[in-house]
């Protein structure tokens, strides 16, 4: 079907509400990030004039990389973690346990929370005064005075943490989809020939897992590097600049400083971090391979 | 260790870490859920257990902040976002699925990229754009918005669900002289009732959960969601009961509906993004 020459316009018939709908709401808006990333700009007038790169200088300023390595570190560790974490948990209920449809069920809820609504959560539960956390630690009697989960040196820890708390279920969903390919027989004679559970995991879990792995990963990385929703209420970025995301500097240079070029001029540059991973993905999983 | 004890070591293992995790997941809402029922001067006395048994929050909310009006908006940024990309996707995902075509790969790929492309990006021309064609602060300019980032999922859902619907069934359609816009409608789309509920649910949770597009492309009250309209409660003196009423209040219609079509929304989402 649909080879024959009348049908040639067809799908593209069929595609066309989408197409227009990328070209205005993806297309221009992204030729005017390049746009106005190459001159001085702001929100109202838009491209004013060509300041000769000038945006890019603030690329090399410390500031800015400052905020890339709060960003880095954000990333890396809130992968990490996602990934940890999302893995054990797939793994301790894959398997038929008691209570095990409560215990995925509860651990896939943070999926459904919004950031919005699980940074308001996470910062009375981390309230350095009444917070639930410092209450139960002050009560149990393991620290004597409470901690600024949110204060100098936690913050960007903290936001890591609630980072983590946020991916992990989609890492959960995935693995557990991934886990259920795996031939059961094959498991029980690795068990009777004496493989420890380690064994079991290194040498037939994880390859088995590792492609789901790495397109997991690959997306939580693409997503997390893009955070905005709960720094920003957590954090807005501070204390002292310690949780100042890129996602961040891109709002802040744009809406509060009025210097729309530099806030796209870092627009590009995790356009292009973005993207390429974004690229690694599409061809790994080969979604139109039979073409 | 004999091979039974060595079982029942795991299955503790596993356990405990089932109870961790859950306990991980849980006090975050579960603290919004005490702190909801604590009187404002009581808060920080009791956090264990809800004492204060105060519902009286549960009322005073509503007249505190505009609570209902955030939650109409929400809701108009919800279903906007799901019955549109369930329209668009449809199509999209039939294309993909049916036919070869110039083009298909780079399609696919803008498709699959806009899943990565970060809201804050595109947020700043986005405004300026609706600026500029008068359609900064209305409901279907946040819309298109959220379309922008979110249209991938769908396709990619339904476009699954699509492959596993066989040719056969059309083409022998098309020979009773059923056209292919009339096989879409008649019979590839009933069979994909379930995935059009998935991604119609998916999608309605997109839309419930935005917070950085209205924040930046509407300024009226009646176009604040919940996601805006509380977090903005929060400053330096949070009257942190009311801010957990409302998160409640806007997160547990999302869980409910979660926990009552889990296992489709489940399959879902691996089949939309994880291949």
């Amino acid at each position: 079907m649909g080879k024959k020459g009348t049908h040639k316009i067809e799908p593209y018939l069929f595609i066309l509400p989408t197409v227009i709908l990328l070209v205005f709401i993806l297309g221009i808006p992204l030729v005017n990030v390049v746009r106005f990333s190459l001159g001085k700009s702001n929100i109202i007038e838009g491209f004013i004039k060509w300041n000769s790169f000038g945006n890019f200088r603030y690329l090399a300023s410390s500031k800015f990389l400052k905020s890339l390595g709060v960003t880095g570190i954000y990333v890396v560790f809130g992968v990490t973690g996602t990934v940890i974490f999302g893995t054990l948990a797939a793994l301790a209920l894959n398997k038929p346990m008691p209570l095990r449809g409560l215990f995925r069920s509860i651990a896939i809820i943070p999926w459904i929370v919004p950031d919005a609504f699980a940074a308001s959560m996470w910062k009375w539960v981390l309230n350095s005064q009444y917070g639930f956390i410092n209450q139960l630690l002050m009560k149990l009697n393991l620290i004597s005075q409470p901690i600024s989960f949110l204060g100098d040196g936690n913050a960007l820890w903290t936001v890591i943490v609630v980072r983590i708390w946020k991916a992990a279920p989609f890492m959960i969903i995935s693995l557990i989809a991934a886990l259920q390919v795996i031939p059961l027989d094959i498991e029980e004679a690795a068990d009777l020939d004496g493989a420890s559970a380690i064994q079991r995991f290194r040498y037939i879990t994880l390859p088995y897992l590792k492609p789901v792995l790495i397109t997991t990963t690959l997306i939580v990385t693409a997503w997390t590097f893009q955070i905005f929703d709960t720094v920003y209420i957590m954090t807005a970025g501070g204390p002292a600049r310690q949780t100042q995301l890129v996602a961040l500097e891109i709002y802040n240079k744009a809406f509060l400083d009025y210097d729309l070029g530099t806030s796209c001029a870092i627009a590009l540059v995790v356009l292009l971090i973005v993207g390429m991973i974004g690229f690694f993905k599409f061809k790994r999983e080969g979604k139109v391979e039979d073409i | 260790m004999s091979r039974k004890t060595k079982r029942k070591l795991v299955l503790t293992g596993r356990m405990i870490f089932a109870i961790f995790w859950s306990a991980f997941t849980l006090i975050p809402i579960y603290t919004a859920f005490v702190t909801s029922l604590t009187k404002y001067e009581n808060i920080g006395k009791s956090f264990l257990w809800p004492t204060d048994g105060y519902f009286q929050n549960y009322i005073d909310i509503w007249t505190r902040i505009d609570l209902l009006g955030y939650f109409k908006a929400t809701i108009i940024y919800a279903v906007g976002t799901s019955l549109i990309n369930v329209l668009l996707a449809t199509f999209a995902a039939y294309a993909l699925s049916r036919y070869r075509f110039k083009g298909k790969v780079f399609y696919s790929f803008i498709i699959f990229i806009t899943q990565v492309l970060p809201q804050v990006v595109i947020s700043i021309p986005v405004f300026m754009i609706l600026n500029k064609i008068h359609l900064y602060d209305t409901y279907i300019g946040v819309i298109l918005a959220i379309l922008a980032t979110s249209m991938a999922f769908p396709i990619l859902l339904l476009q699954s669900f699509f492959d596993g619907i066989p040719v056969a069934l059309e083409e022998a359609a098309a020979i009773d002289g059923c056209s292919r816009i009339g096989c879409l409608f008649r019979i590839v789309l009933p069979l994909s009732a379930p995935g059009i509920a998935t991604t119609f649910a998916l999608s309605f949770f997109t839309g419930w959960g935005q917070y950085l597009y209205p924040l930046i492309l509407t300024r009226s009250a009646d176009k604040t969601p919940l996601t805006v309209g509380i977090a903005r409660m929060i400053d330096n003196q949070t009257p942190w009961e009311m801010v957990m009423v409302g998160t409640l209040l806007a997160i547990i219609p999302a869980i409910v509906i979660y926990l009552c079509a889990q296992k489709y929304l489940v399959r879902g989402m691996t089949a939309g993004a994880v291949k």
